[in-house]
């Protein structure tokens, strides 16, 4: 009868799971940059980057309005996309896509950089937090999946 | 005792991030996710579900073995 009483359990603990979405936030011009050596995207204007002592470029849109950016970057086919500073230190994209086609093809580019920015800044975060990477894969669509671990 | 905690992160094609905690208790549960989630970008669709009930084997284990031990200890 004793035994049978400490076969019971003896520590109940609710244990809960929290999902969530998260938008992506730039705001990292070190961590925009290594993303695009990462990448291996070329920059526009290169040698006036390096060179000169601006660090606001001109970038026409899509639209017709001239903007300034702090990175310009070339698609390969001529379409540029820029990074331009908000007052709140987030970086918007902007790009000279006017057409369709640029639009589809500059999009899926910033998705590409989205995804890396992403995938660098979660890292650093996760290390900065006490996590260890215990798993990580590719799923079937292009998903990445990282599992991290921590003890507390 | 140390307790486990995990994330589960995944990042789509496009740049979409969700992140999933696992092994925190109650509120510490969403601490966590505001913890790290809030740092990478704004939180949005928060979805919470308690995972399961149930006890914590390990420590029920050595409890009862640390019993029966001492039990046999005193026969």
């Amino acid at each position: 009868m004793h035994q049978g009483r400490l076969n019971r359990p003896l520590i109940k603990e609710r244990k809960m799971s929290a999902l969530c979405g998260i938008e992506l936030v730039i705001e990292s011009l070190m961590m925009l940059r290594k993303t695009l050596d990462d990448l291996k995207i070329r920059y526009a204007l290169l040698e006036e980057m390096e060179k000169s002592e601006k660090t606001l470029f001109e970038i026409q849109t899509g639209e017709g309005k001239t903007e300034l950016a702090e990175i310009i970057i070339n698609d390969g086919s001529g379409t540029r996309t820029g990074f331009q500073k908000q007052a709140d230190g987030r970086y918007r994209i902007i790009s000279t896509a006017s057409s369709r086609e640029e639009s589809r093809q500059q999009k899926k580019l910033a998705g590409r950089i989205k995804r890396r920015y992403a995938y660098n800044r979660i890292r650093e975060e996760l290390s900065k937090q006490g996590y260890l990477v215990v798993e990580e894969e590719k799923e079937g669509d292009e998903t990445v999946r990282i599992l991290a671990r921590r003890w507390r | 005792m140390n307790k486990k905690e995990e994330l589960e992160i995944f990042i789509s094609e496009e740049g979409e991030i969700k992140v999933r905690v696992r092994g925190a208790r109650g509120g510490s549960c969403m601490t966590v996710l505001e913890k790290f989630a809030g740092k990478v970008g704004r939180i949005r669709d928060v979805v919470k579900t308690p995972e399961f009930y149930q006890e914590d084997v390990s420590t029920t284990g050595k409890i009862r073995q640390e019993r029966r031990h001492g039990m046999q200890g005193k026969n």
